[in-house]
C-alpha cells in the first residue's frame, strides 16, 4: 500500500478537526456550546410576577457602589411615566410594559447574548463573552472608541462622558464576581417576588417551556431571548409579545455574523492575501518584463 | 499490522461520533404520563401532588393560628406579622377556603409554606420561600391597593432596632366581620333606551338558593375592598352582561332595563299567591323552563296519589280537627284544582272555609 502509517495516522488526526469546522462555522463554535454545555448561566426574567417594586435597581446599586437613595424611595412609580434606558449610573430599570393598561413591569439590563455584538465590534478585546455567560469590560483595555454602543441592538453600554479624563463603558456585569463565588447576580437574590430565575441556559427555557404549558392563558408563547440575536443569556417570558414592542424585533443569526464571515472569510487559512499578493507579484513581474524589452 | 490501525481507527470514529449524540438522562414518560401514548389532545397526566387538597378542609378555621410571623427570611426589612385568623375567614367566604392559600394539604397536620418552599430551593420549578410568600401576599394586596409598598407588611424600622416578635399590640387576630348582602342594587347603564338595571340580589339568593360563590365566582378581596375604586378594573360590556346572561337568556332587553326601578317578582301578580312549602321552592323546581306552566293540581308535579292516610296535611300549615280528619280529600276539595276548597257536601248554609277553618293554622 502506498499510504505510509504515519499519513494515515495524519489523516485521521485531521478528521476531528475538518468535521467539527464543518458543524459550526468560525464564532460560534467558541460560544455556542456555551449555551448548552450548562456551564453557562442565564436568567429567566418572568415579567407576569414582576411587582414593579425596583427593588433590583437598589440592589444593583448597592453591589455596584453606583449613586443609591434609600432604599424606601424605590416604591415611587412615578417613574414608569417614561421608558427609561440603562444610564452610566443605572445598570439595571425597570419599566412599564406601554402596550399594556394596567400596571405591568419589566426589568431591562444588558442581555449579555451568546455572540455579543458589542464584543465583536470591540477592537482592543475590552469586552469578552465569559464562560459563565456574563460579557465583562476591561477598562484598562478601553481605548474609548464606543463601537460597543453602537454594535449593540438593545442600547445598553453607556459611557461616562461627564468623567473628563477616565471615562469607562458601564453595563450590567451580571454580577461576575459573585458568579464565580457561586452566589446568584444581586438583583435576582434581592427580588421579593423571585421574578427572576437563575440557573443554566438549558434548564431556564425548560422552565420557561413548562410555565407557558401549564399556564397558556397567562403568557404569550414565546421565550424572548432564546433565539434573538443567536442567542442571549437573559430569558424573558411576558403576557404580551415582546418582539418590537419592549424590545427590538431581531433575526435569529447572531449580530456579528455577517461581519465576522465577511473578516474571517477574507483571511481564512491565508488563501486570499496569498492570492492576490501572488496575483500581484505576477502583475509586477509581467510589467518589469515588459519594461526590460 | 494494517488490520490492527484499521480496527482502532474504526473504534476512534465510532467513540467520535458518540460523543456528539446526547443520551444522557432518558426521559421516561411514565413518570408523568399514565398512558403510552400521550397526545396534545390528551395528555393523561398523573394527578399533580401540588393539587392534594384533600385534607385542609377538613380543619377547622379555629384550629389555625391568630397571628403567625414570617420571620426567616428577613434580611433587609422587618419580620412580618400576619394576621392568620382574618385572612383565614375572609378565604372562607370563597369556593376555595383554606386551600386558597394552603394548595398542597395532604392528610395529616397542614404543612407550613417552608416545608416545600425552602430558602435556598434547588429545583427552579418550584419558588423558593422568599417568592411563595411574596406571591402569595402580593396576589390579593396588589389587587385592591394597586401598589407594592413594602411597608404595608413590613414595619418601617431601622433594621438596627428589630421588632419584638412578642409584641402583638399593634395587631390584633380579627375575625373578618359578618358580610351584608344587599337586598337590592339599582344600577344606572348606559343603554339610553331604557337606563335602569333593578337586580334583587336578595331575591336571587332566596329563590334560587344561591350562595355567594355561585356568582362571585372568583371571590377576592378586591371584589369589596379597593382602595382607589378609579383604579378598579373596568369590566367589559360583555363580562357585565355575562353574569346575568348565564340564567336569563339576552334576547329582550326590557326584560332587565327599563325607565324607573322595578318591584321585586312576586308570584301572586301571576295569580298564585305561594304559601308554604312551595313559597320555599326554587324557581325551576316546578317550572323546568321558563316557559313552562304548571297547572294548579297536585298531581301536576306529585307523582304520589294522595289519600287520607298518607297525606300529612300539617304540612300544608293547616292542622285539621279530629271531626274532618277522617274525610277522604275530595270532600273538601276539588279534583281539578285541588287548591279550591269547599264545604257544601255536608254544610248547606253557604260557609266560607277561609272566614271558618277546619281546624287550627299552624306557624311553619
Amino acid at each position: 500500500m502506498s499510504t505510509s502509517r504515519r499519513d494515515f495516522i495524519k489523516i485521521l488526526a485531521t478528521l476531528p478537526l475538518a468535521s467539527s469546522s464543518f458543524a459550526s462555522d468560525g464564532h460560534s463554535e467558541k460560544n455556542g456550546d456555551l449555551a448548552s454545555n450548562g456551564t453557562s448561566y442565564s436568567v429567566l426574567m418572568d415579567s407576569t410576577l414582576c411587582v414593579g417594586c425596583r427593588k433590583c435597581e437598589w440592589a444593583c446599586n448597592d453591589k455596584n457602589h453606583l449613586p443609591n437613595k434609600d432604599i424606601s424611595t424605590f416604591e415611587d412609580t412615578s417613574v414608569f411615566a417614561f421608558r427609561r434606558r440603562p444610564e452610566v449610573d443605572k445598570f439595571t430599570v425597570v419599566n412599564k410594559i406601554q402596550s399594556l393598561k394596567e400596571q405591568q413591569t419589566i426589568k431591562i439590563q444588558c442581555m449579555h447574548c451568546l455572540h455579543p455584538a458589542c464584543a465583536s465590534a470591540c477592537i482592543v478585546g475590552a469586552l469578552k463573552k465569559q464562560e459563565c455567560g456574563a460579557v465583562t469590560y476591561d477598562a484598562d483595555k478601553c481605548i474609548g472608541c464606543r463601537y460597543c454602543m453602537v454594535a449593540c441592538p438593545f442600547q445598553i453600554p453607556a459611557y461616562e462622558y461627564k468623567n473628563v479624563l477616565t471615562p469607562k463603558v458601564q453595563k450590567c456585569s451580571f454580577c461576575v464576581d459573585k458568579l464565580e463565588k457561586g452566589e446568584k447576580p444581586a438583583c435576582v437574590e434581592m427580588c421579593p417576588n423571585e421574578a427572576m430565575t437563575f440557573g443554566t441556559r438549558a434548564e431556564l427555557i425548560e422552565v420557561a417551556n413548562s410555565r407557558m404549558h401549564q399556564h397558556p392563558e397567562k403568557y404569550f408563547h414565546h421565550i424572548y431571548g432564546e433565539y434573538e440575536a443567536g442567542g442571549t443569556s437573559w430569558l424573558y417570558l411576558s403576557q404580551i409579545d415582546l418582539r418590537g414592542s419592549e424590545f427590538p424585533q431581531l433575526s435569529s443569526d447572531p449580530i456579528p455574523k455577517l461581519t465576522e464571515t465577511i473578516q474571517h472569510g477574507i483571511f481564512k487559512n491565508f488563501v486570499p492575501p496569498l492570492a492576490l499578493f501572488t496575483l500581484l507579484g505576477v502583475a509586477m513581474h509581467s510589467l518589469k518584463d515588459k519594461d526590460r524589452d | 499490522m494494517k488490520k490492527i490501525i484499521f480496527a482502532l481507527s474504526f473504534i476512534s470514529i465510532q467513540a467520535y461520533i458518540y460523543a456528539f449524540v446526547d443520551n444522557s438522562n432518558p426521559t421516561n414518560c411514565k413518570e408523568c404520563h399514565t398512558c403510552d401514548k400521550p397526545s396534545t389532545q390528551a395528555l393523561c397526566l398523573h394527578p399533580c401532588p401540588r393539587h392534594e387538597t384533600t385534607n385542609s378542609n377538613k380543619h377547622n378555621l379555629s384550629e389555625g393560628p391568630g397571628i403567625v410571623f414570617f420571620k426567616d427570611i428577613a434580611e433587609h426589612f422587618t419580620p412580618v406579622k400576619f394576621d392568620h385568623r382574618a385572612h383565614a375567614d375572609m378565604s372562607s367566604l370563597g369556593v376555595e377556603k383554606c386551600n386558597f392559600c394552603h394548595h398542597f394539604t395532604p392528610p395529616g397536620k397542614i404543612q407550613p409554606c417552608r416545608d416545600c418552599h425552602t430558602k435556598n430551593s434547588e429545583d427552579l420549578k418550584r419558588p423558593g420561600l422568599k417568592g411563595a410568600y411574596h406571591r402569595q401576599c402580593l396576589g390579593c394586596h396588589r389587587e385592591w391597593s394597586h401598589d407594592n409598598k413594602c411597608f404595608s407588611c413590613h414595619e418601617n424600622t431601622d433594621k438596627k432596632t428589630p421588632v419584638d416578635p412578642s409584641d402583638k399590640s399593634d395587631i390584633i387576630a380579627n375575625a373578618h366581620p359578618k358580610i351584608q348582602s344587599p337586598q337590592t342594587l339599582v344600577y344606572k347603564t348606559p343603554y339610553r333606551k331604557a337606563p335602569i338595571v333593578t337586580f334583587h340580589h336578595g331575591q336571587h339568593i332566596k329563590s334560587f338558593g344561591l350562595q355567594c360563590v355561585n356568582c362571585h365566582e372568583k371571590f377576592t378581596c378586591g371584589n369589596c375592598h379597593d382602595s382607589d375604586p378609579n383604579k378598579k378594573k373596568k369590566r367589559t360590556m360583555q363580562q357585565v352582561h355575562q353574569s346575568c346572561d348565564k340564567c336569563h337568556r339576552a334576547d329582550n332587553c326590557s326584560k332587565c332595563h327599563s325607565l324607573k326601578e322595578m318591584a321585586p317578582f312576586n308570584h301572586a301578580d301571576k295569580g298564585w299567591k305561594l304559601n308554604y312549602p312551595h313559597s320555599k321552592l326554587a324557581c325551576k323546581e316546578c317550572h323546568k323552563t321558563p316557559e313552562e306552566k304548571p297547572k294548579k293540581e297536585c298531581k301536576f308535579c306529585h307523582k304520589t296519589e294522595w289519600t287520607r292516610q298518607n297525606f300529612n296535611h300539617n304540612s300544608t300549615g293547616l292542622k285539621i280537627d279530629a271531626a274532618h280528619s277522617m274525610f277522604e280529600c275530595s270532600y273538601c276539595h276539588s279534583e281539578n284544582n285541588t287548591f279550591k276548597v269547599f264545604c257544601n257536601k255536608c254544610h248547606f248554609d253557604g260557609r266560607d272555609p277561609k272566614k271558618k277553618p277546619v281546624g287550627e293554622y299552624l306557624t311553619l
